[in-house]
């Protein structure tokens, strides 16, 4: 045989072996449901809000469920139901608690006022009175009911 | 026909050599593996100023299992550049309420090297460091820890 035709032979050999190592997609695939999980856990966060202050409470999601935050009282001198204060669920950070959501609340304000489905972990939730507009230091409660 | 045995042997080992997908490390090195991920160790740091009987805490997010420590780094009097030997307490623990809760601690004085060491679990903990029953004035403390 000439050496032409064995070249000829063997190179196209060559280029097709190595040619198709292009990755491939699976031919089958799976699609996974993550359940939620409902709120059957729940804490008071009773404490006291300085006037222009801020506090934060942690709490541990232990399964993918659902967390509710409402503001159940706001009392103290000077103090009116209609009274706003910021109220945030999110993450401990730093010296303090980084809210993912935020809401401007009074205890007049439908509850609950942060809600939503959380994967396991540690969250907080935070009230502060961001504008200073407590006359005097508040008395709350925060219900937090979680998975 | 020698030559062209040869040529079909070469063209052979070629197409063998080419096709050999198995990866190799650099020149002259074994190749090597892992099995798992791997990150790097991070470091933070805060200063707390602390009086007697208090506490403070530190949330940080630990994205990988594995060790950790704290160092507490120095103990200082406000306004005052004197080092003092101070034993505080230092803790790792998981942010619990308006606290942290405490898994491992030691009272330490300040020094260059980590007094406390744990492992921790992927997720967010909480470094405190507080008064062990020494303090008799305010101080400022600066705490020093590396974690995954």
């Amino acid at each position: 045989m000439p050496m032409r035709h064995v070249l000829a032979v063997l190179v196209p050999l060559l280029c097709v072996a190595c040619g198709s190592d292009t990755p491939t997609s699976p031919t089958t695939s799976t699609s996974a449901t993550t359940s939620v999980a409902p709120a059957t856990i729940d804490e008071s966060y009773n404490s006291t809000l300085p006037i222009a202050g801020s506090k934060f409470y942690s709490f541990p999601v232990v399964q993918n469920g659902t967390v509710n935050i409402a503001l159940a009282s706001l009392t103290g001198p000077g103090i009116t139901e209609d009274m706003t204060v910021d109220l945030g669920l999110g993450r401990p950070s730093g010296f303090g608690c980084t809210p993912t959501s935020t809401v401007t609340v009074s205890t007049l304000t439908a509850a609950p006022q942060i809600t939503g489905t959380y994967a396991p972990g540690v969250y907080c939730v935070r009230i502060a009175d961001t504008t200073g507009i407590l006359p005097a230091t508040a008395t709350f409660s925060i219900s937090i009911e979680h998975s | 026909m020698i030559a062209k045995r040869h040529l079909l042997l070469l063209l052979a080992a070629l197409v063998t050599a080419a096709c050999d997908d198995t990866i190799s490390g650099p020149s002259g090195t074994a190749p090597t593996s892992t099995t798992g991920t791997t990150s790097t160790p991070l470091a933070e740091s805060f200063e707390a100023t602390l009086s007697p009987g208090d506490s403070i805490f530190y949330s940080f997010t630990v994205s990988a299992d594995g060790p950790a420590t704290a160092t507490l780094a120095a103990v200082v009097q406000p306004g005052r550049a004197a080092a003092l030997a101070t034993p505080l307490r230092i803790a790792f623990g998981t942010p619990v309420g308006e606290g942290c809760e405490i898994s491992d601690a030691i009272d330490a004085s300040p020094s260059l090297t980590p007094q406390l060491a744990a492992t921790l679990s992927a997720g967010i903990h909480c470094v405190s460091i507080g008064d062990s029953g020494q303090l008799t004035s305010t101080v400022i403390a600066s705490i020093r820890f590396v974690h995954h």
